[in-house]
């Protein structure tokens, strides 16, 4: 998948690359110990973020796992 | 954006729609739950979705997905045409999604896609609930929830 912005892809991939192996190989084992990705990541992350300045995409006040909180308690 | 909207709403016709998804990993319960949500024409609707998956309890080779869905709009007005369009708009997809996911599964695991997945989706308990906000003042538009929920067994 391409990265939202169009010069960040490369990054992405090196990054995604370095994550999915740490992942499988590692973190799932119950390895977490260690950031092999930490340098890639940053690289891509400062990328990514001129890009949503440059794209206007409205970021402000967006948390994590969701827009409003509540939504968990059950409906069933 | 469907099409009879368009006209009302020029404006954020020409607007990609920017989503966004967070994940949590839980090594230790063995569950993993996305979140996603757009986070732009949020006026106009937005549409949340929440997927649990995690080992069936009652057979650990399977993964179970608990898939929920809300979708609101704040729109004056015609919130409830959205609401109600946007629902209508998840069911429909929610189907092929399913398909596609299957497909994915099927090649990992190397065989022809299984019948397992499908049926049990058509037969699993699907339930659209409208519950309305509770209103501040009389004069703005009520905001509704509406959620779908599915299982799969994968």
């Amino acid at each position: 998948m391409n990265s939202v912005g169009e010069a960040c892809t490369e990054l992405k991939r090196e990054y995604d690359q370095c994550f999915n192996r740490w992942f499988a190989e590692k973190f799932l084992k119950g390895d977490s110990a260690g950031d092999p990705c930490g340098q890639l990541f940053k690289r891509y992350q400062l990328c990514v973020q001129k890009a949503i300045k440059e794209k206007d995409i409205p970021i402000e006040g967006l948390e994590f796992m969701g827009p409003s909180k509540g939504k968990t308690e059950n409906s069933s | 954006m469907p099409r009879w909207a368009e006209r009302f709403f020029p404006a954020n016709v020409a607007h990609s729609v920017y989503i966004l998804e967070d994940s949590i990993v839980d090594p230790k319960n063995r569950t993993m739950t996305t979140f996603t949500w757009n986070i732009n024409h949020a006026r106009l609707m937005v549409v949340e979705e929440r997927c649990e998956y995690r080992v069936n309890p009652e057979n650990s080779n399977w993964t179970e997905v608990k898939r929920e869905a809300w979708v609101s709009s704040s729109l004056f007005g015609v919130s409830r045409a959205i609401q109600e369009f946007g629902l209508a708009r998840f069911k429909s997809n929610v189907t092929k999604s399913t398909k596609g996911f299957e497909y994915v599964l099927a090649r990992m695991q190397g065989e022809a896609p299984s019948k397992t997945l499908v049926e049990t989706a058509k037969e699993a308990t699907e339930k659209a609930k409208e519950t309305a906000l509770a209103a501040t003042e009389k004069a703005k538009d009520l905001a509704s929830k509406a959620a779908t929920k599915k299982k799969q067994y994968v």
